[in-house]
């Protein structure tokens, strides 16, 4: 048994579970309603339609990604399903990384669904997606990436309550974690600059994640930044699934 | 057995859910009608965190102006569909391109509210300049500045200014350099008014244009033959200069 016949019975227990129906629905009501209120906003529904739909689908995208992350501990450990999987010739840290990859493919069949839906509906209202936001839609997969390896990570080594706490905290930190660098230039204490700076580099720096905040328009960009920001995503990833396999393979289960 | 007990319940639960959300929906007629009774322009008009806003990152921040600027429209049409009083105009569009400086139609739209609406052109100028600064590459801007000059205080020489601006910016239509032309006749600056005219007899696409040019170029050669000048602003605007 392998990794990836984990994350088949991964992906096949989350369809079963329905747990991607609801989000996914509600935002395409969403996208709807954004194109409704857009035609109300003067002259702006393009803009209105396009930032409320990426903002629906990075909001749940994160959401799911979190929930997912922290649901498999409680599935698997707390609640014991993942007892009977490793029973079998399975090694934990097979179970780990085919776990994570069944959620991985869930969330992109979940992105797929919404960016289609979001580009269609936008299509239907004569508002065409531009590179820009189609690059959005790739670095939201790498985001959900990062979101769903910290959510495991943590859920490794903590209650599945105190690890959807501490993911959540670290997101919102994550956002504004360049605000530590500019806090440590502001700063004169060689101390707090320096705690300043490890929690810069330690802390998930979302904001890579959105082309606006690399320097891209709709008229381009610096080359070669948005693969800065998926390698560096997917290194992060990959850094935290080996600690959590780490942790994991070392787990007393009772 | 079977009818007896899945059937009553169920019917109970229904006639229950029936009856709680009939009530919940009485409540809300209630409070509707106490929500409309509350001026609603406190909270349309109440002020915005735009510092805080203006911290977030960029996808919530662009989110937060989307909701400003639907707000600042609701307020608009709000005081102008009753009390026609515009004060609170300036604060929304300071706040909302304090939140998102690159929303150009932030700047124009609410530069022109401020300098037609509320009266006070001033801060109009004052709001694009602010665009200016920070998209200087945009054309709708000057070209809105150099309209509240000419058109709302009268001012045809800086608002020719402006025109002219506009004109060599990235994109800028044609009618750009109309104004300016028409703008620089009355505000007296005949030498630049028929560089304009003339470029654009030269170079514009339009038979019409190019008839209009033409008999603007032959207007300000007849006055230099009489040796007048074109002075002043007509409140009737810059066409009449060629009628």
């Amino acid at each position: 048994m392998t990794s990836l016949t984990v994350a088949r019975g991964t992906l096949l227990e989350c369809l079963r579970d329905r747990v991607l129906y609801l989000p996914v629905i509600f935002v395409i009501f969403l996208l709807f309603g954004s194109v409704f209120l857009g035609s109300l906003s003067l002259g702006e529904m393009e803009r209105l339609a396009v930032d409320f739909g990426v903002m629906g689908i990075t909001f749940f995208s994160l959401l799911t990604a979190v929930f997912l992350g922290i649901g498999w501990s409680y599935q698997g450990v707390t609640r014991r399903t993942a007892y009977a999987l490793l029973a079998r010739p399975v090694s934990r840290r097979s179970v780990l990384w085919g776990s994570f990859l069944g959620l991985v493919v869930i969330q992109l069949v979940s992105l797929v669904l919404m960016g289609s839906s979001w580009a269609l509906i936008l299509r239907l209202a004569h508002v065409e997606l531009q590179a820009i936001h189609w690059m959005s839609l790739a670095l939201l997969f790498v985001e959900i990436l990062l979101v769903t390896a910290l959510a495991f990570f943590l859920s490794t080594v903590a209650s599945p309550a105190v690890a959807g706490a501490t993911t959540v905290v670290l997101v919102l930190a994550g956002y504004g974690s360049r605000s530590l660098l500019d806090l440590a230039e502001q700063t004169s204490g060689r101390m707090v600059q320096g705690i300043a700076q490890v929690g810069y580099y330690a802390i998930p720096c979302l904001s890579n994640f959105y082309p606006a905040e690399l320097g891209y328009t709709a008229a381009g960009g610096p080359a070669g930044a948005g693969l800065w920001a998926a390698f560096y995503g997917v290194a992060y990833a990959v850094g935290l699934i080996t600690c959590a396999a780490a942790v994991f393979s070392r787990r007393e289960l009772a | 057995m079977r009818g007896g007990l899945s059937a009553t319940p169920i019917r109970g639960l229904v006639t229950a859910a029936v009856l709680a959300f009939g009530a919940a929906t009485a409540a809300q007629l209630a409070l509707g009608a106490a929500a409309s009774a509350v001026d609603e322009s406190r909270r349309l008009d109440a002020a915005a965190p735009a510092k805080l806003l203006a911290r977030l990152p960029a996808l919530p921040r662009r989110f937060a102006a989307d909701v400003l600027w639907v707000r600042a429209i609701q307020s608009y049409g709000y005081h102008r569909q009753g009390d026609m009083c515009f004060d609170s105009m300036r604060s929304h569009f300071e706040a909302l391109t304090q939140v998102d400086p690159d929303f150009e139609q932030a700047y124009t739209f609410g530069a022109l509210v401020m300098a037609q609406d509320a009266g006070d052109p001033e801060s109009g100028i004052a709001l694009l300049q602010r665009g200016m600064n920070r998209l200087p590459d945009r054309w709708r801007l000057p070209f809105e500045t150099g309209f509240i000059y000419y058109v709302v205080q009268g001012d045809a020489r800086r608002g020719a200014r402006y025109f002219d601006l506009a004109s060599t910016m990235p994109g800028a239509p044609e009618y750009t350099q109309h104004f300016a032309a028409y703008t620089y006749m009355l505000g007296g600056r005949q030498d630049l008014a028929k560089a304009f005219w003339a470029e654009l007899l030269e170079n514009s696409e339009s038979v019409a244009v190019k008839r209009l040019a033409a008999e603007a170029l032959g207007r300000i050669e007849e006055l230099e033959r009489k040796g007048q000048r074109m002075q002043g602003f007509s409140a009737r605007g810059p066409l009449e200069i060629v009628a």
